[in-house]
């Protein structure tokens, strides 16, 4: 899947700035909630999701209105077991409340939807998701027709560039 | 094009477009920057002029005899048979989302406007379909001699002195192409409205959509056909044990000249696909039920170029009936009825 550049809300960009101006007098050095983020990504896409549970529940720690770290943190706690389907839920929902133009959340989300048996809401999530990434779309709707999860982590909102 | 054209604010025809266009489908890239009333008399002139048979040699056949609409603008022949009763060597393709297509016909790589398009049929000589070549002025003499068109073309290219052209002639005909949009069957019913399916449409779709069967992989998305650039082997024919397709069928190789695109075709919309029998580029599989077969078995052939995804799986008779359940969810009924889209003479 080709990533799609994230979209930078200007409060984020605010705050990423101000964090910049105030931590470091190294530009280029990433924030630290980004820095857990970033690792959070690399240990989901190897597949250690306890490990990327860790990174983003950091990066939240220290930034609980990132969207995409919500996102990814959801997808991180469903892929160790069933039981945390409900966390789960709760993080992309928190992600969708951040960012209603997510268009990953609406994949990870959409694939929950399917595994709880609740059809209707996948296709609601899949019908927004047309509108936002074609492409991802399409994934999820294979999900839905066939029942199947993905391979992969398609759904993965990526690494953090300012 | 020619034509002045009145540049009104763009996003008001492209929301008046995006309210028109099928649930879940995309924002068309070219969509109009015309006024709504001169865009809305373009489609209507094009409309007349699909439907009308002075614009070939004879005034024999007209593009919606080729194009039917309660066949989903096919005509149910093998291959298409042109004005002075030519064999077209392919058969016509559905235009339902035409507007959407990445590339229009079967194999044409750099075909992509509409208006382009529409030159074929009308000019074409190999084979013969309209056969207006040299005969173009007879033909636009019969337009202006038919006491309907002068209105329609005034409205349509509102500012110009005599309107009755060739080149506005296929701009009204690409208008009226790009309403051809069909996205209403009880497949996006059940996506958008989350009604029910069939219980076998059902099971079909997902086989369909499986990747064992690997169907959606080449007719993918909203009009469940190949992207721009997309053209695929699926082993119909193999006439020297190398690959070759008959003459007339060689697909993209016709245009490329490449050896290793030999057979490979565009993977057409499958929207509405039970009314359009029969089936390929040059209708040689008779029915659905032979479609599921012959891609069960692999392809018709063992063509040594057939695209990786051509390599045949196992299906009950209940599965493969399924299948073929779910391509019937396919059909759009009120497009094939629809009044706007009709024969207006
Ligand atoms: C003699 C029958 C015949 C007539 C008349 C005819 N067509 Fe076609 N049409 C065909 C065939 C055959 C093809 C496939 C051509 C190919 O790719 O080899 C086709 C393909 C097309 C396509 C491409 C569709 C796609 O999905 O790529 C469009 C658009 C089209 N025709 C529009 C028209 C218009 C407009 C007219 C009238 C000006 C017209 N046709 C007249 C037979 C016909
Ligand atoms: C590798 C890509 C590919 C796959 C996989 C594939 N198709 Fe096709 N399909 C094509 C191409 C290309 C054509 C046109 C071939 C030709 O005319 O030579 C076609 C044609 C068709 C047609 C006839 C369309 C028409 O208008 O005549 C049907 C029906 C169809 N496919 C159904 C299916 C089904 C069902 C499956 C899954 C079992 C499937 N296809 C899998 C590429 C594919």
């Amino acid at each position: 899947m080709i990533r799609k550049t994230i979209i930078v809300t200007t409060a984020l960009l605010l705050a990423a700035t101000c964090a910049f101006a105030a931590g470091s007098k190294k530009k280029e050095e990433p924030a630290k909630w980004a820095e857990s983020y970033n690792q959070g990504v690399d240990q989901m896409k190897a597949g250690d999701f306890a490990a990327a549970q860790k990174s983003f529940e950091a990066a939240l720690a220290a930034k609980d209105d990132f969207a995409e770290a919500h996102n990814n943190l959801g997808f991180s706690l469903r892929k160790q077991g069933d039981a945390h389907r409900d966390k789960a839920l709760e993080h992309y929902n928190r992600a969708l409340e951040l960012n209603p133009k997510l268009a990953e959340a609406y994949m990870y989300r959409g694939v929950l939807y399917v595994l709880l048996g609740d059809e209707a809401k996948a296709k609601a999530d899949h019908n927004t998701l047309a509108e936002l990434d074609g492409e991802l779309a399409k994934a999820l709707l294979q999900v839905i027709a066939t029942g199947e999860e993905p391979e992969g982590t398609a759904g993965l909102a990526g690494t953090w560039t300012n | 094009m020619a034509t002045p054209t009145l540049l009104i604010l763009t996003s008001l025809a492209a929301a008046a477009l995006a309210s028109d266009r099928p649930r879940g489908f995309p924002l068309l890239e070219s969509a109009a920057t015309l006024d709504p009333e001169t865009q809305s008399a373009r489609v209507e002139l094009g409309r007349h002029l699909f439907y009308d048979r002075r614009l070939s040699v004879n005034r024999g056949i007209s593009c919606a005899d080729c194009h039917q609409q309660d066949l989903a603008f096919t005509d149910g022949r093998a291959r298409a048979i042109g004005a002075t009763g030519q064999l077209h060597p392919r058969g016509a393709m559905s235009l339902a989302n035409v507007a959407y297509a990445g590339s229009l016909g079967w194999d044409d790589p750099d075909l992509t406007r509409l208006e382009d398009q529409a030159l074929v049929p009308l000019l074409n000589e190999h084979p013969v379909e309209m056969g207006l070549r040299g005969h173009e002025d007879e033909a636009l003499a019969r337009l202006r001699d038919e006491p309907r068109y002068a209105p329609l073309f005034r409205d349509a290219f509102p500012m110009t002195g005599d309107p009755i052209s060739l080149d506005r002639i296929v701009v009204a005909l690409a208008a009226f192409e790009r309403t051809l949009l069909s996205g209403d069957s009880p497949y996006d019913r059940w996506l958008h409205d989350d009604r029910p399916l069939p219980e076998a449409a059902r099971r079909g779709m997902r086989l369909f959509f499986s990747a064992r069967l690997s169907c959606s992989q080449c007719h993918g998305g909203f009009g469940f056909s190949a992207g721009p650039g997309e053209f695929f082997n699926t082993g119909l024919y193999d006439v020297d044990g190398k690959g070759a397709y008959p003459a007339g069928s060689e697909g993209l190789y016709r245009h490329t000249g490449r050896p290793e695109d030999m057979g490979r075709f565009r993977a057409p919309t499958l929207r509405n696909i039970a009314v359009t029998a029969p089936y390929m580029h040059d209708g040689s599989v008779g029915t659905l039920e032979e479609v599921v077969e012959t891609y069960a078995r692999g392809g018709r052939t063992r063509n040594p170029l057939r695209d990786e995804l051509i390599r045949g799986f196992e299906l009950t008779d209940q599965q493969a009936a399924d299948l073929v359940a779910f391509l019937h969810a396919l059909t759009d009924d009120a497009f094939l009825e629809a009044p706007e889209l009709s024969n207006p003479w």
